[in-house]
């Protein structure tokens, strides 16, 4: 939702802004428009909230390392207006996108409460992994001791490249609000599945924590394994949506 | 004016618009109040401006506000102005029926904010963000908003490009942590 809400242009003075990754979402957000009355394209009030809170820390923890040694009142005024010039038009764009969301409540409390603690024990099981996570034990299990210095460093790349999105975990371990989200993703999951059965569900998101790196990722694998839910980027969930007959 | 008669002042041009839309004409002395209230909120903006109590942050989320409150009221009276050469008369009035409420919460809430100065309810800069969008949105149902261009026009481009470039580096700098 971020990244799809980040952007302006105003071509006339030269000024472009848009988040690294606005251009992944178009395309999920043009399927979604187009089938807005199929209701493809859910989101929580939690999702919702969060997007909220980081356009809104993003711009202020901006502002704030310019205005805060700023004591002429006339500057301070001219940089407060051109922040809320940004600011207000990603809100409004966070709202044209969700005004094509269908915003979903998350009835049952104790189904959440059930699949909360299947998310954080996934992610603790995984959080062990990562942090006893060992390149060079692996080497020495997998690769015969006669070749393990010649392609000690090859291995050691392929191992990274392979466990990044795990990796990842040592230095950002998952956030509550994240497994909140996944919860209630779960949770919407099981109450679909009641009345349609075969119903597949996509979770689109720029955030390590779900996503796969272009080499796949053990977290995505997992999620998509105990919970049946496909994470991945936006871009790669609108290429799935077309394959679901979405063109 | 006291913060008690601006919100009696909100409440009687909200009943001046009621009357504008039942008469079915559009009373051009209505102008001036609006030119009122929006002094009102200038100087509110200005407070967010200086005022060094709260965050950075969370005083912008004010400003914002106010700065919100002031683009719809620039509109409300440009349109009133030219109301009878454009039969925008009395469709103002009954466009201006849908945001004064919620200009008169965006004021009441920010008068709470100012009197709690550096106590200021954690849960108040949220609620604010809420309102704000709300009264964008009608606004601009109700074509009060001015558009981008209009707003752009007003501020220093210097000023504009620079903020580009630091908002650019600040959602680059979070994207960072999470990109893979």
């Amino acid at each position: 939702m971020v990244s799809a809400s980040v952007y302006g242009s105003y071509k006339d003075l030269g000024i472009e802004l848009q988040h690294q990754f606005y251009e992944k979402t178009v395309p999920l957000f043009e399927i979604i428009r187009k089938y807005v009355d199929k209701r493809i394209g859910i989101i929580t009030s939690t999702i919702e909230s969060q997007a909220v809170g980081v356009i809104a820390s993003a711009v202020a923890s901006a502002l704030e390392e310019k205005a805060e040694n700023l004591d002429e009142i006339e500057l301070r005024a001219n940089l407060f207006e051109s922040y809320t010039v940004f600011f207000d038009q990603c809100l409004g764009h966070l709202q044209e996108n969700l005004s094509i969301l269908q915003r979903e409540p998350v009835v049952s409390h104790i189904e959440k409460e059930q699949c909360y603690v299947d998310v954080t024990k996934m992610y603790n099981d995984l959080q062990n992994i990562a942090n006893n996570f060992d390149i060079d034990n692996l080497i020495s299990a997998n690769v015969a001791k006669r070749y393990r210095n010649t392609i000690r460093h090859e291995i050691r790349e392929q191992y990274r490249k392979r466990y990044k999105q795990l990796l990842k975990l040592k230095s950002e371990p998952v956030e509550e609000s994240d497994k909140k989200i996944l919860s209630e993703a779960i949770t919407l999951l099981r109450i679909y599945k009641k009345t349609k059965p075969n119903i597949r569900m996509y979770l689109a998101s720029t955030d390590y924590h779900f996503s796969p790196s272009d080499s796949g990722g053990e977290i995505a694998k997992q999620i998509k394994q105990r919970f049946q839910i496909t994470c991945d980027w936006p871009d790669k969930v609108a290429n799935f949506l077309k394959s679901d007959g979405y063109n | 004016m006291s913060n008690k008669s601006v919100f009696n002042y909100i409440l009687d041009m909200r009943s001046d618009l009621n009357h504008m839309e039942e008469k079915g004409v559009v009373d051009f002395s209505f102008i001036q109040k609006i030119e009122m209230l929006d002094a009102e909120f200038t100087k509110m903006k200005q407070h967010w401006v200086k005022q060094r109590m709260v965050s950075v942050g969370s005083a912008f989320i004010f400003y914002s506000a106010m700065h919100n409150t002031n683009l719809v009221l620039s509109k409300m009276k440009e349109r009133f102005k030219k109301a009878k050469e454009l039969g925008d008369n009395p469709k103002i009035a009954c466009d201006s029926r849908l945001v004064m409420p919620i200009i008169s919460e965006v004021y009441h809430k920010t008068t709470r904010a100012i009197a709690e100065k550096q106590n200021l309810n954690p849960f108040l800069p949220n609620e604010m963000l809420n309102l704000v969008s709300t009264l964008r949105a009608t606004a601009k149902l109700a074509s009060l908003l001015p558009t981008i261009d209009e707003e752009v026009k007003k501020i220093d481009n210097n000023q504009l490009k620079e903020t580009a470039t630091e908002l650019d580096k600040k959602f680059v700098a979070s994207n960072l942590l999470n990109n893979i």
